[in-house]
């Protein structure tokens, strides 16, 4: 069967959006604006409070340099040669590469007023990435613990996650007190409370986007998620995001209701476990020549979702549906906690059982006729479980394919090795080369 | 000096520790739990009848954990995982860790799923260091583990059987430290290897006959005269989870004396006591809140790097010339502080030297990089 195809209109927008937020965070010093560095996992709507600020997110930086080889290859040899290993996460080693060498994919490496870190213990490296930084650029630094709790059941109980959102209340509070006196800034609450509520908005957005990709044929590739999700990570707290979202659900929906696909002879649907290396794209587009079309990842999901008390994934509750918004910083700052606790944004690290939970759910209800991992050696914190759930996948007769890669030094990737196991796995599957697309 | 037969008794608990559990657990009766990283509040288990044993791998070559564990995780890891799954561990009733670092914890994970136990339990350890903020969560968590200790073994915690094993443990500390103490000397009374014997022997036996054993070598030993033996080149070890007392003896062999280190089975184990308090489970969450850090636990709120002041005391307290630095080759946590951590003995004027550990020794290598080092320690 042929499906219809065509471009998707909200993808130059998504581009264009990124594009705007890195032209932002060059000009910052220049223009007098607040630019944070820091993790990508860290609780951004925090800052919002400070009023305007940009930030300098590690992983996307990273991702950034990714895509252009040489300048990754440059950026991790300049934190080699500063004596740190080849097994500290590859985001970490090209990041700090683009700072010793002040050289990034848009120029130099701009300066940051600030650092902070969310230390999620999943990834001991959080919290010394951005020490590093905040230690080489000779500015504050602030890091919060997030707690890692393996619950006794498969299912972390109701109790457990309250008795740690005043852990992380309180954190989020020191913040507050920290960072109004390092930038002289009033913290403004109001501000908090409508950034929190841009961000839950924006998350489920994304999470019906999500869900979406249930639709056969898929509306949408991973790669192409993988582009619209940049605002997301970048200001997902902003107004701005939330807008971007309702065109990005909006046009989804018209392509499932009129049965665009993402790829014109759809055969066959595959889950991604967690998320592909920049520089394993390439590779992994090889999958359109035999018809099968990659249609989410734990990744992309945990950014609208996350594991459910029944096991399966769900969507971010809005807060219409739980009946009240927050109203003042207490209850913006325990609902952050809350939710980040309870539904974990950073389900890709969640405890093993519930990701293997997930995985089921997620290849039964996108329909996937199996999963691709990767065992990414630099990023660690995202392999953990990798093989666990491969294992239970396959013995309830799921097929998988896992390949070898890294996040973003080109030293640790070998596409041409991720092609001819996809191409093994397509042939065991029945699977024949030759796309329509 | 320390005479081999005092010593022997160390080394054989630590290669019969399987069978020593075994038979503490017939002789008493008890349960025995094994646990990964020394955040482990063992003095909590001990206090409910329970024999805490820590986890480690074998140093013998694998493949069982490669279907669980991709092969860039740390040795370590992947080795003590493989030791569940042969059934090495098979007398075990139970494991537990505190959290520390990743790898580990998918060791624990994966034990869960393929091995099975009747107990486990994970508690929740903050990564930073401020234990002042943290100690109340601590103190919930601690008191929460107790709870689930006396469901399981049925026996009921009271305050004076913590407080009798919190005293039990700071004994067994402050006789390693009195050990430690020893080795200021010019020329130590014990090696490096030696003492790494006792260390770990201490994490698989009973507390009660370990004191007692370790009161015997204190009763015995002597700092000996200086005059009997040229004094060697002072060395620190640094690094993490290396539990093979092969490496310190090997690196002794090349004409050193190791006089302190700062590894997860060494002084990192026992370096500071439960301090008096009113309520125990404080005391103990601050402990384990203030211990040394692990690289994994280095970081605070602010900027402060806790073991940068601590190894530049332990430099400075021991006489020490040179740090050599080892690591489980894949171990993130140690690679992202060591290059940190040489740049601060450079500016002490200590030089360092890396070595890197797989699940065997290279021996060769590491005799010729000690070698090196020392010839340029002497140089200077
Ligand atoms: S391993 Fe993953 S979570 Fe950790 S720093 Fe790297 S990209 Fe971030
Ligand atoms: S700290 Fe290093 S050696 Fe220890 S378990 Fe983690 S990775 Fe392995």
């Amino acid at each position: 069967m042929t499906y219809q195809t065509k471009p998707l209109e909200c993808f130059d927008l998504a581009k264009e959006l990124r594009a705007r937020h890195y032209r932002d965070v060059m000009s910052s010093n220049e223009e007098g604006r607040l630019l944070i560095a820091g993790g990508n996992s860290f609780p951004w709507e925090l800052a919002a409070g400070l009023g305007e600020f940009e930030s300098l997110q590690g992983e996307p930086w990273g991702g950034a340099i990714a895509a252009q080889p040489d300048l990754a290859l440059a950026c991790a040899e300049a934190t080699d040669a500063r004596g740190y290993g080849r097994d500290v996460c590859a985001y970490v080693r090209v990041f700090w590469g683009s700072m010793f060498l002040d050289r990034g994919p848009w120029g130099g490496f701009p300066k940051p007023a600030m650092a902070v870190a969310l230390n999620h213990t999943h990834c001991g490296a959080q919290g010394k990435w951005f020490q590093t930084v905040a230690e080489h650029m000779g500015v504050p630094y602030f890091c919060i613990d997030y707690p890692r709790m393996l619950p006794s059941g498969p299912l972390l109980p109701e109790s457990k996650v309250l008795q740690y959102v005043p852990y992380l209340v309180a954190q989020y509070e020191r913040f507050i007190e920290w960072a109004e006196s390092v930038t002289g800034r009033e913290y403004d609450d109001e501000k908090l409370v409508s950034a929190l509520l841009h961000k839950r908005r924006t998350q489920v957005l994304w999470g019906q986007v999500c869900e979406l990709q249930q639709h056969v044929p898929a509306p949408l590739h991973l790669r192409t998620m993988l582009n619209l999700m940049m605002p997301k990570l970048l200001w997902g707290f902003r107004r701005e995001a939330e807008d971007f979202y309702v065109q990005v659900l909006d046009e989804v929906k018209e392509r499932v209701a009129q049965g665009i696909a993402a790829l014109a002879d759809e055969r066959a649907r595959f889950w991604f476990d967690f998320v592909p290396s920049y520089i394993s794209l390439g590779a992994l587009k090889y999958l359109d020549e035999f018809g099968a079309v990659l249609v989410g990842s734990l990744y992309t999901s945990s950014f609208g979702g996350g594991c459910l008390d029944d096991g399966t994934w769900g969507v971010v509750a809005p807060f219409e549906e739980l009946g009240r918004a927050p109203q003042n910083r207490g209850e913006a700052l325990r609902d952050i906690a809350y939710w980040d606790l309870k539904r974990d944004s950073r389900l890709n690290m969640y405890p093993l059982e519930y990701k293997i939970r997930c995985a089921f759910d997620f290849v039964r209800r996108w329909k996937c006729d199996g999963v691709i991992l990767q065992l990414n050696r630099g990023e660690k914190g995202g392999c953990c479980g990798a093989l666990e759930t491969r294992l239970a996948l396959r013995d309830a007769g799921i097929p998988c394919l896992v390949c070898e890669g890294s996040a973003a030094d080109p030293r640790d990737m070998d596409p041409v090795q991720v092609k001819n196991s996809i191409e093994s796995f397509m042939e065991s599957l029945g699977l024949k080369q030759g796309s329509l697309s | 000096m320390i005479k081999q037969e005092t010593i022997s008794r160390f080394r054989s608990a630590i290669e019969n520790r399987h069978q020593y559990a075994r038979q503490w657990k017939e002789r008493t009766g008890g349960k025995v739990l094994g646990y990964f990283c020394c955040y482990f509040p063992e003095e909590l288990a001990y206090a409910a009848g329970v024999l805490p044993v820590r986890i480690v791998s074998n140093h013998e070559p694998q493949e069982l954990s490669n279907m669980h564990i991709p092969g860039f995780f740390c040795s370590f890891c992947r080795d003590a995982l493989a030791e569940g799954l042969k059934g090495t561990y098979e007398y075990l009733d139970g494991i537990a860790m505190a959290h520390t670092c990743r790898q580990i914890a998918q060791a624990y994970e994966s034990w869960l799923r393929h091995v099975p136990v009747d107990y486990h339990y994970y508690l929740p350890m903050p990564a930073l260091a401020d234990s002042d903020f943290f100690r109340p969560w601590v103190v919930e968590e601690l008191g929460e583990f107790q709870g689930s200790l006396e469901n399981w073994t049925g026996n009921k915690v009271s305050p004076s059987a913590l407080e009798n094993a919190i005293e039990l443990y700071n004994t067994g500390r402050r006789h390693l430290m009195s050990l430690y103490e020893m080795r200021k000397a010019e020329t130590p009374p014990i090696s490096g290897g030696e003492t790494m014997e006792v260390v770990l022997s201490s994490m698989f036996c009973d507390k009660v006959e370990h004191n007692q054993w370790l009161q015997n070598v204190l009763a015995n030993i002597s700092v000996g005269d200086p005059a009997q033996r040229r004094p060697r080149t002072r060395f620190m070890l640094v690094g993490g989870e290396d539990h093979d007392p092969e490496l310190p003896h090997l690196i002794e062999a090349q004409g050193a004396d190791i006089v302190i280190d700062d590894m997860c089975m060494g002084s990192r184990y026992f370096w500071n006591l439960v301090p008096d308090g009113k309520d125990p489970l404080a005391a103990l969450a601050t402990r384990y809140l203030e211990k040394p850090s692990c690289p994994v636990k280095d970081i605070s709120a602010t900027m402060d790097r806790a073991r940068q002041k601590h190894l530049l005391n332990l430099a400075r307290d021991y006489g020490v010339e040179g740090v050599i630095m080892v690591y489980q080759k894949f171990c993130d946590p140690q690679e992202l502080d060591m290059p940190f951590l040489i740049q601060t003995f450079k500016e002490a004027g200590i030089p360092t030297c890396v070595l890197e550990l797989e699940t065997t020794l290279a021996r060769g290598q590491v005799q010729t990089r000690v070698q090196a080092f020392l010839e340029t320690i002497e140089l200077e």
